[in-house]
């Protein structure tokens, strides 16, 4: 019988309010928890709210473009929404999902029990949870950004003498990123360490599966991406608040300094965004077409490749500002290389359905339609490269139907792919699977309908960040048709919710391995228990459950192993261990929770307001380091 | 133990490819819907560009799009072939265990990289080819202003050597046919982008710096069409509102009678009356705009060149002659002029401090609200009527 311990604490360890906080059940525990699984779960319920909440955003975005001199919003309204959106989407929703299946699924792939530092995973989340409160809190007080979610200087950080966005809105924009940056960091630290020193043994980091080598490399943009945007944003938050000239034409400075700052960020950002997408697919495909991953080690090669490109190409983002002929080519020519990496991983992915056993069931419907939609969306990209094109292309519809193809019809058809492929490992039932290709063809049917025509109105000249439009430009029917198209989507996802409701009631039980998969997270039972593996595997290959289960004949072809791995095989094994698992507590959502008041001082320069959030987190900081590791009853 | 239901067998193929096809027919309903619905009735289109300059660009667009749809249908019916050719059925349950081909590998890399090569050549040509500077340019500098458009022509004495001032106006823009015109770009507020679709690819026009884009009306259909535009870099609250247009006049003599005009200023007689109206008295008009003939060292100034860019508003020394305003986001009507008059920030927000609007003393960028000031409708319909007159 497998007993499971909170750490031993020190003698003498102080007591009383620094005391570990015992519940495993009940809503506190939620609050308290540094259990990867449990802090996934909120990273993705975090993450689908905030989905609602930009796709709401669009949607009055699409109401106001349904027809031209639309009067459904005013102009400043409407500057918030598409502001709110693309930060909500690309910061609230895109990053965190990737975050919410790396914390749940890196662990369990590679073997071990919880990440590395659980306690930095808890501050990680819960700043990001609060940099989302504060960022829409700003409505309290009429004050939502309203710079774009790129937020260009000098429009977000001159005096509104010098024509600049008045208001909180741009404050609120750079204190919240800066918050949720932190927690991204963070995030990105753990995760590289957990997979550098965490792995099962016998798993090298070439038997990593796909997944984690995704999440490993965006950990790593991840680090190197956020200091430049963050130098950026604290230089907007300066120029603004405190008349310093970062970017400041007037005294000689130059706001293209910002956009280089920005997009240097920026583009590792949208690789950031997408490549936890392909690693969900790279896990998906394989399992639904009974076949390995073609090409495992190129696939690996070409994510790190187009990690290290990335870093090359962000002033493609800038083609119009006037760079000069010579950076023109140097970042025209490095855009239309990066399109090579990414093209080999679709072939591959092709190459690992073909000849399969291919069940369509919902997750392989959306992992398929992520192949179709991204390349198109790739295509299109390829298409902004050719520089002198561009500057038809650039900041008009066009732009906008590319990167709604890769990160919609890409990354979020991926998640939802996730979503009803791990759903029974999370929770230990199914998601309705009919109910999902329903949900499947309506999100495919209404995002194309969305962003298709994106397309054609962009190249006839429609601009994007435009609250409205004239007539007689040729836009007013395909606007409709788009606007449609939104709703089509609202539709699919309120079906996906249903799905979640009517699958939790009638709890359709899933077991260990429901889909016969290949990695070890479906060796053990469904949900997992907190310590995930009772006893830590040896691994002995690349799919090395797989092999636990299946051999290959002379040809190749899979035969069954008689003695094959049944799940959880090993809890009633003899070899029980007293398994020492992190202990919750309190400190980093205090830590997380001052720096949230903080925030507040920043943006309203309240200094005493800023001064309380610096103590309660100095507070929760030290108390973080000097709390025992063992909840009391645990004490030897 | 229970056994989960397996779905395969209640999906035929039958629906899949119905579904395939379901979603093909919405698509191209959508495609029809959207093309003979084409309710264009101005010139805004790069698809269909209409002088050198943006031909050269969409054309080199449109060549690369054939491969790319090939690819694009490839990818995609490739998706649809395995996922249905390779459906699980009794007897291939257990699939050969392919890891990877090696030529395939290095096929599928070389061949892309070539393709990309070969793309980048002409792209690499034509950037270096449209950054040269025209020979023998019209020149303009172009004022990205909030939410309008200032235009000083500073070298119309290379077309006629009579004319030995600059000339200064707003929105829209008059060119020559047949001439190349050579714009400078500046800001001395937010980042701007200058765009005629049908003419040229847009540039920002960024605070400290100068940009350069140029274009040419080279084909005989431009001759005496207005070809529209507007700002494409989000520049703040009413950034949809800041509009431009462009005509070609049918010839250069035109084009140079136009300019002429242009530098003309309103009579004493003229003057007199816009003070009765309080257009130059108690509404403060010229705080913001410029009128041509009140004020000498104003008039030599603009005349020179150095009066460019220093108000917040538009010259609206020859606004009758104009098609638009208010950032030529409005064709020009008595009506609508003096509905703008009166209460401008209700037809275009004006970004102010508190809130979106609407006084005549909180700090703003924008036309004033000169309602809250006191001026009646009638006063506004007889400042627009004054301004509409041809002038004498």
């Amino acid at each position: 019988m497998t007993t499971v311990e909170h750490a031993v604490g020190q003698v003498g360890a102080p007591r009383g309010i620094l005391a570990r906080p015992t519940k495993t059940t009940g809503f506190t525990s939620w609050l308290t928890t540094i259990d990867h699984k449990r802090i996934g779960i909120m990273y993705g319920a975090v993450a689908l709210v905030f989905f609602v909440i930009g796709g709401l955003e669009a949607l009055a975005i699409r109401l106001q473009l349904l027809q031209p001199d639309g009067t459904v919003m005013s102009a400043k309204v409407y500057n918030q929404m598409f502001t709110m959106h693309g930060t909500t989407m690309v910061f609230l929703v895109g990053m965190p999902m990737a975050v919410a299946f790396g914390n749940y699924f890196v662990p369990l792939m590679i073997g071990a029990r919880d990440v590395a530092f659980p306690r930095i995973n808890m501050f990680g989340f819960w700043i990001v949870f609060f940099g989302g409160i504060f960022m829409y809190s700003s409505f309290l007080w009429e004050s939502a950004p309203d710079g774009g979610w790129f937020g260009y200087a000098p429009l977000t950080s001159q005096p509104l003498s010098n024509g600049a966005l008045p208001g909180h809105g741009p404050d609120f924009w750079t204190v919240g990123l800066i918050m949720m940056g932190i927690g991204s960091v963070t995030s990105s630290l753990n995760f590289i360490v957990t997979m550098l020193n965490m792995r099962a043994p016998g798993m090298t980091l070439l038997r990593m599966p796909v997944f984690c080598w995704m999440i490993f490399v965006i950990a790593f943009l991840t680090l190197f991406a956020m200091p430049p945007v963050t130098a950026a944003l604290i230089q907007v938050y300066l120029d603004r608040n405190f008349a310093t000239n970062f970017f400041n034409a007037a005294s000689g400075a130059d706001p293209l300094l910002y956009q280089h700052l920005f997009w240097l960020f920026g583009h590792p950002e949208v690789y950031i965004l997408i490549l936890p997408g392909m690693g969900i697919v790279s896990e998906i495909l394989p399992v639904f077409s009974r076949k390995p991953l073609f090409g495992y080690r190129v696939v690996i090669f070409s994510g790190i490749a187009i990690g290290f490109v990335g870093w090359g190409v962000w002033a493609h983002h800038m083609y119009a500002t006037g760079l000069g002929p010579a950076a023109l080519t140097g970042f025209g020519v490095a855009t239309m290389a990066i399109g090579v990496p990414t093209g080999v991983k679709i072939f591959n992915w092709l190459g690992t359905v073909w000849g399969g056993a291919v069940r369509l069931k919902t997750p392989m419907l959306f992992a398929l339609g992520f192949i179709a939609m991204f390349t198109l969306g790739g295509l299109s990209g390829v298409m902004h490269s050719i520089v002198p094109s561009n500057s038809q292309q650039t900041d008009t519809y066009f732009i906008v139907a590319h990167f709604h193809y890769v990160l919609f019809g890409g990354l979020i058809f991926a998640f939802f792919g996730g979503f009803y492929y791990w759903w029974p490992k999370i929770f230990g039932h199914f998601l309705d699977d009919r109910l999902g290709k329903v949900n499947f063809w309506t999100l495919l049917i209404g995002f194309n309908l969305t962003f298709g025509p994106m397309h054609l109105v962009g190249l006839r000249g429609m601009p994007r960040r435009t609250y409205t439009y004239g007539e007689g430009f040729g836009w007013d029917t395909l606007n409709v048709v788009e606007t449609i198209g939104g709703f089509v989507i609202a539709f699919s996802v309120l079906l996906f919710v249903v799905n979640i409701a009517i699958s939790a009631k009638r709890r359709v039980p899933a077991g260990a391995d429901p889909w016969d998969g290949r990695t070890l997270e479906w060796s053990i039972p469904s949900p997992p228990p907190e310590y995930n593996f009772a006893v830590v595997p040896e691994v002995h290959g690349f799919d090395d459950f797989w092999h636990r289960k299946y051999t290959e004949d002379d040809e190749g072809r899979l035969v069954k192993l008689p003695s094959g791995a049944a799940p959880d095989h090993d809890s009633h094994s003899e070899h029980a261990e007293h398994i020492h698992m992190p202990s919750p507590s309190y400190w980093p959502m205090a830590f997380a929770f001052g720096m949230f008041v903080m925030a507040y001082g920043f943006v309203f320069k309240a200094w005493w307001v800023l001064g309380v959030g610096v103590a309660v987190a100095m507070i929760g900081l030290t108390a973080w380091a000097i709390e025992p590791h063992t909840a009391e009853e645990d004490h030897r | 133990m229970l056994r989960v239901r397996d779905m395969t067998t209640r999906s035929s193929p039958r629906r899949l490819l119905r579904g395939i096809s379901g979603v093909a027919v919405l698509a191209a309903s959508a495609v029809l819907l959207a093309a003979c619905g084409d309710d264009s009735t101005r010139e805004i289109n790069p698809l269909d560009p209409q002088g050198k300059v943006a031909k050269k660009q969409i054309g080199l667009l449109e060549f690369w799009m054939i491969p790319a749809a090939i690819i694009g249908v490839g990818v995609l019916g490739a998706t649809v072939f395995v996922a249905l050719r390779f459906r699980e059925r009794p007897g291939n349950e257990n699939p050969k265990q392919t890891h990877g081909n090696t030529t395939l590998e290095i096929g599928w890399t070389i061949v892309p990289a070539l393709i990309m090569a070969s793309m980048a050549v002409p792209t690499v040509a034509l950037i270096w080819e449209l950054d040269e500077k025209p020979a023998d340019p019209l020149e303009v500098t172009v004022y990205g202003k909030q939410w309008w458009w200032e235009y000083q022509y500073t070298n119309l004495g290379d077309l006629d050597p009579t004319i030995d001032y600059q000339v200064n106006t707003a929105n829209e823009l008059h060119i020559p046919p047949d001439q190349a015109v050579y714009f400078t770009l500046k800001s001395n507020n937010v980042i701007h982008s200058f765009w005629v679709p049908s003419l040229a690819g847009k540039k920002d026009v960024v605070p400290g710096r100068e940009n350069h884009v140029w274009l040419i009306a080279d084909k005989e259909e431009n001759k005496g069409r207005w070809y529209f535009g507007q700002c494409v870099e989000y520049c703040g609250l009413s950034h949809a509102d800041m509009r431009l247009r462009v005509f070609v006049h049918e010839t250069e003599a035109d084009f140079l009678d136009w300019a002429r005009r242009q530098h003309e200023p309103w009579s004493e007689a003229r003057l007199a009356r816009a003070d009765e109206l309080g257009i130059t008295s108690k509404w403060g008009c010229t705080s913001c705009h410029y009128i041509g003939g009140l004020d000498e060292t104003n008039d030599a100034a603009i005349a020179s060149g150095t009066g460019a860019n220093t108000r917040p508003g538009p010259n609206l020394t020859h606004l009758g002659e104009r098609k638009s305003f208010a950032g030529a986001k409005y064709d020009l009507d008595p009506e609508k002029l003096a509905e703008w008059i009166w209460h401008a920030p209700e037809l275009k927000p004006a970004q102010c401090d508190k809130s979106v609007a609407r006084s005549g003393s909180e700090t703003c960028v924008g036309m004033p609200n000169f309602e809250k000031s006191n001026m009646t409708e009638d006063e506004a319909r007889a400042i627009a009527a004054f301004l509409l007159e041809s002038e004498q």
